[in-house]
């Protein structure tokens, strides 16, 4: 997978479609963001009990989008103290310059994969989520042979 | 390259994902499903969560999107039921609550980063010398087996009894 | 003896505290005996046999006497131990000056609430240990005598029960060491009376009976807690001293700053050394014409004189309405000659001897505070002398023997409310004494005559029972001797000296000097009454003819042993009872209390002493009064005599005079009640009946129903049920949640 990630990269002066948008933190919540609104207006438009779910899915699909982005930051900023302390050690700065700077850069990386550690967990829940979910919406049609939530009104006053 | 993957990716996305609340057809949904997830993943591979990208593609690609496919199997909803009238109210007023969350939502994460560590997300990562690359499996599993061991036990429990009420509320006989 | 004991012991003779203590943890036996006998009677009362029922009560009410007797033996003996001390030079100035050493035992807290604490601690003083010897030696003789008089009767086991409850509860008022404790006990006795009034419940009138002692003394009782919240309010306290040091240690690990020393309501009592005749207090240190300087007794701040002495007041007269009640003075007397619907020995104890008497007591334990209030204080005495005079006009037309008894009782209760009103409260609680011996004895002789008469009680019907009843004839003559205040027996000491008293003030008292003149008159005319009817029971009962019909006649007998021996007993302390006025006067402050020459700025006189000029006035009008006393007395005994033994007249029980019409009809007071009070009652009840129709159940019940049905009405529109738009409530509620934590 690693050798994917080196085919991906690219000098920084990439081309001109990265300069006008660019992979950046921003663009990433950005676009989390935008999915999750998709997930949030389909479960509030939709009817129907299968596609609420689904969009339920979508927006849990946001938030693990957000998690990886600012997994992926930690990962950056943790990548920045490994370097600076290769640079000090390159410079022979003072032995507990560098090792306070490698602490850092292995806190940084653990809650790096910690946020994705979360997405992993987000996976989990939504396969139950989905499971009980469908169960019910089964159970329910065998019942009422409906999926329309506009039928689903009997606990109303 | 990568802004350009990206972008591309995250083009399918929105569009798959636009797709999917439209339909009428719960069954269009789902196939529409499998390219958002697609998406999603490449863009996993982009933010070095190659594992993550992993999981996403075997679970919701293989796993949740087929039961969606089941359960829409075993209801076998006609047609002529499937008058799925959109509320446009219900439109506006979502979609402006979704934007102005979404704009909530980035502001107050963003709120407590520093530009310096945003630019830190385009740092290249480098592995140092005996450490597992960030994202790969091993280095998920040391933080995934001692920090959150518990409560990664607990979501094994969760799914457990999560499978039973299925089975038990899925079954036409107690 | 006292010197081979200190010999014995010298550690505990020298050292009164450590001596004090054994007794001090006996001290709450006095009340819990009886409340194990209640126990005992009230659980056990279908397995246990009838004389076993009568054996535990009686035995629980004597043993409540021994120990009452050991403890005030133990103060007495203390005192004397503290005179040795003395002279050892170990022993507190304030010892001196009180040849009794009172008891205060601390057994815990009960309420610490804020600043405001109470706990169950019993206090025997002179006063209080007086009172508890009277309470548990006629309550012990009674109880005999009830176990020969209730012989017959089926509840004989509920009977003995109520009869211990009601000793617990008089125990408890007696020896509470606060007024909360006292209150406990105030309204204990009250139930224990309306229990025992209405005994025979299956008696309509009877029940009712008991039922209107019950409302009287309701009205009563408010008055009483009133009263204590007015004086919780100034003094912050209900303690009548300070706490024993045990309980104020415990308060000091509850605390963290130490509260002020606590000191108790009467420790003013300590500070008080006279009342000038312009009614202004003068205490021990401090010009009470300027300012009171409370903080060091009270934790309280500086009072100007004027405002402290009128919420003083104002506390007193609540409390004297309290006592109104219970004492049955006007006008809340009605209830007591009702109250003769109970079996004839409850009314000897609880409605004669003991708990009507329990508002001159609380007067008395208060007495400090009275001192404070001189214009409460004439109140007080206006109110007793009225009830005297009052209740001995009723008295004199009465045919039913126990009903002449019990406007008695009123009377005499007056008398002592005068003696307090007048300051003598020493000479309050000696008519409280004696008048318990000789109207216990007086009841029960009554009891003896109706259980002889086969329940027959209306006088009319008596006659020449002397021959018949020897015993029970002996005895009543000397209670009645005593209640018409013959010379010599016990009600002549103290209803003299009483009546003195107030002649005296007559002359000392200069703002209310003529007003204690007529208070006087009034009292020499109740005097003269009270002889008449007596000797009329007397007449009536005892001489002429029987006028029974020939099946009672045939029937009337002696009472038993069990019957005659309290009876004898009780005589020869109405007989005697009256020599111990002595001590009411010679030693200084008898009772704890300031005596009735305190009054007159005069100490008592010393032996060997000349006596002062004061002291001269005061024996002349002691003289004087008693020639008027005497003549009273023995003039409404001849009289009596002539009409009712040499006459031989037997009053018809209607028609007459004006005035015997008057008398007969209770001068139409409780028709007044019936008529006026109940009705003005009864419209204001229904007054209210509309107020509650149109405001509470119209106003509020049912518009908080209509509008909450209207409001659910509205909001029921948001309960669509459907799970989208609950699902835009969450999101909307979300965002709000996100959009606060953003500002903050």
């Amino acid at each position: 997978m690693n050798a994917w990630l080196t085919l991906l990269e690219t000098p920084a002066d990439g081309g001109q479609l990265a300069g006008l948008v660019g992979f950046k933190l921003a663009s990433c919540i950005a676009l989390s963001c935008a999915i999750f609104a998709i997930g949030a207006w389909g479960v509030l438009a939709r009817r129907n009990i299968l596609l609420m779910l689904i969009s339920i899915e979508l927006m849990l699909n946001a938030v693990m989008l957000a998690f990886v982005s600012f997994a992926r930051m930690r990962a950056g900023v943790a990548a920045e103290y490994t370097a600076a302390a290769a640079k000090a050690l390159a410079e022979g700065a003072p032995a507990e310059a560098i090792a306070g700077l490698q602490a850092k850069s292995a806190i940084w990386t653990t809650s790096g994969a910690s946020g994705q550690i979360f997405g992993l967990f987000i996976i989990a829940v939504a396969a139950a989520e989905a499971a009980v979910g469908l169960a019910i919406v089964i159970s329910y049609y065998r019942h009422r042979a409906t999926v329309d939530t506009r039928d689903m009104t009997t606990m109303k006053f | 390259m990568v802004d350009i993957v990206f972008i591309l990716s995250a083009l399918l996305c929105l569009a798959s994902a636009m797709t999917i609340v439209t339909r009428k057809n719960p069954v269009y949904a789902v196939i529409f499903m499998l390219p958002f997830f697609i998406g999603m993943a490449i863009l996993f591979v982009l933010l070095s969560a190659p594992f993550m990208a992993a999981m996403q593609m075997m679970v919701y690609g293989g796993a949740i999107l087929v039961v969606f496919l089941f359960v829409i199997m075993l209801i076998n909803l006609r047609p002529e039921e499937l008058q799925d009238d959109f509320n446009f109210t219900a439109y506006i007023v979502s979609a402006l609550a979704g934007g102005f969350m979404g704009g909530l939502v980035l502001s107050f994460a963003l709120k407590g980063i520093s530009p310096g560590m945003a630019s830190a997300f385009e740092h290249p990562l480098q592995a140092g010398e005996g450490q597992p690359a960030f994202g790969s499996i091993e280095s998920l599993a040391q933080p995934l087996f001692q920090v959150h061991l518990v409560p990664f036990e607990l979501v094994s429990i969760l799914i457990v009894v999560a499978l039973l009420g299925a089975v038990i509320l899925a079954k036409k006989r107690v | 003896m006292l010197d081979q004991l200190r010999d014995l012991f010298p550690g505990w003779l020298a050292r009164p505290d450590h001596y004090h203590t054994w007794y001090e943890q006996m001290l709450c036996l006095i009340p819990l005996l009886p409340l194990l006998g209640f126990l005992i009677n009230a659980f056990a009362r279908k397995t246990i046999s009838r004389g076993a029922s009568g054996a535990v009560a009686t035995l629980a009410a004597a043993m409540a006497f021994g120990v009452a007797l050991l403890c005030y033996m133990a103060c007495a003996i203390d005192s004397q131990v503290a005179t040795v001390g003395k002279y050892a030079g170990m022993v507190q100035e304030h010892l001196q000056s009180r040849p009794f050493q009172p008891m205060h035992a601390f057994y815990g807290t009960w309420l610490d609430v804020g600043g405001f604490r109470a706990n169950f601690g019993l206090y025997m003083d002179e006063l209080s240990g007086l009172m508890t010897l009277v309470v548990t030696g006629v309550g012990t003789l009674i109880h005999l005598y009830s176990t020969g008089y209730m012989g017959h009767d089926k509840s004989y086991a509920r009977y003995f029960a109520y009869l211990n409850l009601f000793l617990f509860a008089m125990l408890l008022l007696v020896l509470g060491d606060n007024l909360i404790l006292t209150f406990v006990g105030w309204e204990g006795v009250g139930l224990c009376s309306y229990l025992l009034i209405g005994f025979w419940y299956t008696d309509g009138d009877k029940a009712a009976a008991g039922m209107k002692a019950f409302l009287f003394n309701r009205v009563g009782d408010l008055g009483f807690l009133l009263g204590i919240f007015t004086l919780i309010a100034v003094f912050g306290t209900v303690d009548y001293v300070a706490p024993p040091e045990a309980a104020q240690a415990s308060s000091a690990v509850m605390r963290v700053p130490a509260p002020p020393a606590p000191k108790g309501m009467l420790d003013y009592a300590a500070n008080i050394k006279r009342i000038d005749p312009n009614g202004n207090l003068t205490l021990g240190q401090v010009d009470a014409s300027q300012k009171l300087d409370l903080s060091g007794t009270v934790g309280k701040a500086v009072f100007p004189s004027w405002s402290f002495k009128l919420a003083i007041g104002l506390a007193c007269l609540l409390l004297f309405v309290g006592a109104m009640g219970k004492s049955a003075q006007l006008p809340l007397y009605a209830w007591l000659p009702d109250a003769m619907a109970g079996p004839t020995p409850v009314s000897a104890l609880i409605h004669a001897a003991t708990m009507v008497t329990a508002g001159v007591y609380m007067v008395a334990r208060l007495h400090a505070l009275f001192l404070f209030s001189p214009h409460v204080m004439m109140f007080v005495a206006f109110v007793g002398t009225a009830t005297a005079i009052f209740a001995a006009l009723i008295g004199l037309t009465q045919t039913d023997i126990k009903k002449v008894l019990a406007y008695s009782t009123v009377s005499q209760l007056g008398y002592m409310f005068l003696a307090a009103g007048a300051g003598a409260f020493s000479l309050a609680i000696f008519h409280v004494v004696t008048h318990a011996f000789f109207k216990a004895l007086l009841f029960l002789g009554a009891g003896s005559v109706i259980h002889g008469m086969s329940d027959e009680q209306d006088m009319r019907k008596m006659g020449g029972l002397r021959k018949h009843m020897p015993v029970t004839f002996v005895t009543m003559l000397i209670g009645s001797l005593a209640l018409a205040g013959f010379p010599f027996t016990a009600g002549w000491f103290s209803k003299d000296t009483i009546l003195a008293v107030v002649l005296a003030k007559s002359h000392d008292d200069p703002s209310f000097g003529s007003w204690w003149m007529a208070l006087y008159g009034l009292g020499l005319i109740a005097a003269f009454c009270t002889a008449f009817y007596t000797f009329r029971l007397v007449g009536m009962t005892f001489f002429g003819a029987c006028r029974a019909d020939e099946k009672t006649k045939a029937h009337i007998h002696e009472s038993p042993a069990v019957m005659t021996i309290p009876l004898i007993t009780l005589a020869a302390f109405a007989l005697l009872a009256g020599w111990m006025w002595h001590a009411f006067f010679s030693a200084p402050h008898f009772l704890g209390m300031p005596t009735p020459l305190d009054n007159f700025n005069m100490n008592p006189p010393e032996i060997g002493v000349e006596a002062t000029e004061a002291q001269e006035h005061w024996h002349h009008v002691h003289l004087v009064n008693l020639g008027w006393t005497s003549l009273a007395a023995l003039g409404g005994i001849a009289l009596a005599l002539v009409v009712y033994v040499a006459k031989g007249f037997v009053p018809k029980g209607e028609g007459g005079n004006v005035f015997t019409t008057l008398s007969r009809n209770k001068f139409y007071l409780e028709a007044f009640y019936d008529k006026i009070v109940s009705n003005a009652f009864i419209l204001f009840a229904e007054l209210m009946h509309v107020a509650d129709v149109l405001l509470i159940d119209t106003l509020l019940v049912r518009g908080v129903a209509v509008a909450t049905r209207w409001t659910g009405a509205a909001l029921r529109s948001l309960q669509s049920g459907l799970v989208n738009f609950y699902a835009g409530g969450v999101l909307v509620g979300a965002l709000v949640i996100l959009y606060l934590l953003l500002l903050s």
